[in-house]
């Protein structure tokens, strides 16, 4: 009768082993919660470059090039802040641009704002909701007091006081068509690198004057604070 | 009193045979680094059972961006491997105030053709890869971080 058992013992043992190593065989094999990882790195946002100024007329136009976040991705918006340097620093001037897209990117600060002031100007660049380190200071520029440019006050379609940021308007085409009072000494010291269409219609020889841009000129009345040497940035 | 005599040595030596031939299959070295314990049904860890499964690291990660994470799957066995499920997570990140949720980082199913066969012995590199999708809405405090993505698969033997 042990014997018996025995065998039984044996035999069901066996079989057993067989079922198991069958459905071993056949099971669906799973991954648990890993043990393999992989990276992925995200960029970071660069610095600003340090902006180019000229002074035209009674304004500052403000350049720099083109940043991107990744190759071939570019800014979608710059911050521009003009910083006061006078011993009474005035509140900073800010706008919210968007980019255009090109090499490079220019803005203009109105006469209003910067008026009575020695600036400088750093950029910040911006990618959705990304803002990266500001970057260093452009060189200064001197801006005498508003009384001495009463006539810039008539600009069409001016830019407000830019202490907006999130405010794109300085980009429109149309936002900053001002006509220089003084331009036939202006059209010497228009910058180079100023490529958007937010630049005034200075009637320099080699510019373009799209329809907008044919308002009817100021009276000469601007001090015209545009010496070649401080113009040119 | 013979009889009992022979069948404890017997029974050991059944027992220890059918052990190895059950075993016979499985691989017996984790040779790389990339190589990913499985477990029948998700719950036991069975050590031994295993495929590896590696992906290539994606740069260049911002927000809106989508970058195609490949997959190379090795069948260390002797038979065929039919993979049903390739997915990936996002388990940590480097920087504080970037959690690694789908916010910031989103792990997307694996774009292609499944199931795939991979034959025994052979190293595949995937024809689909796993989406790695930076939301628009992504933290700024994500910039310049490095996520950690955990993959894994499912699969099973191949019919015969």
């Amino acid at each position: 009768m042990r014997q018996f058992v025995k065998r039984c013992v044996i035999a069901a043992a066996l079989v057993a082993l067989g079922i198991a190593g069958t459905a071993m065989a056949y099971a669906d094999w799973t991954l648990p919660a890993g043990r393999h990882t992989v990276t992925a790195n995200v960029v970071k946002m660069p610095r600003g470059t340090a902006p180019s100024v000229a002074k035209q007329a009674a304004k500052a136009i403000v350049s720099w090039s083109a940043q991107e976040v990744a190759p071939g991705v570019r800014m979608d918006h710059y911050i521009v802040m003009a910083h006061s340097t006078e011993d009474r620093p005035l509140r900073d001037v800010i706008h919210t641009i968007a980019a255009t897209g090109g090499d490079s990117e220019s803005v203009s600060f109105a006469a209003a704002e910067v008026a009575g002031g020695r600036w400088v100007w750093t950029i910040v660049p911006k990618f959705r909701l990304w803002t990266g380190a500001e970057s260093g200071k452009s060189r200064g520029l001197t801006f005498p007091e508003v009384s001495a440019v009463p006539a810039l006050a008539v600009e069409a379609n001016a830019i407000p006081p830019a202490t907006h940021p999130g405010s794109d308007k300085s980009t429109d085409p149309t936002a900053d068509l001002t006509v220089s009072p003084t331009a036939p000494t202006e059209a010497s010291t228009t910058p180079a690198a100023t490529s958007t269409p937010a630049l005034e219609a200075t009637p320099s020889p080699s510019e373009t004057v799209s329809p907008a841009e044919s308002a009817p000129p100021e009276p000469p009345s601007a001090t015209g604070e545009s010496s070649p040497a401080a113009a040119r940035e | 009193m013979r009889k009992s005599r022979f069948t404890a040595p017997t029974l050991t030596a059944v027992l220890v045979g059918a052990y190895f031939a059950a075993t016979a299959s499985t691989p017996t070295t984790s040779d790389d680094a990339t190589m990913v314990l499985i477990s029948r049904n998700g719950e036991k860890d069975y050590g031994s059972m295993h495929f590896a499964l590696s992906g290539r690291s994606v740069q260049s990660l911002y927000p809106g961006a989508t970058r195609q994470m490949k997959l190379t799957v090795v069948n260390p066995y002797g038979f065929r491997l039919r993979l049903q499920r390739l997915t990936g997570k996002v388990i940590t990140s480097s920087r504080r105030g970037c959690s690694p949720t789908a916010a910031n980082l989103a792990i997307k199913e694996y774009d292609g053709l499944l199931p795939v066969t991979v034959h025994a012995h052979q190293r595949v590199t995937m024809a689909g890869s796993i989406p790695v999708t930076m939301p628009r809405s992504a933290t700024e405090k994500c910039a310049g971080s490095r996520f950690i993505i955990m993959l894994s698969g499912w699969g099973g033997r191949a019919e015969r």
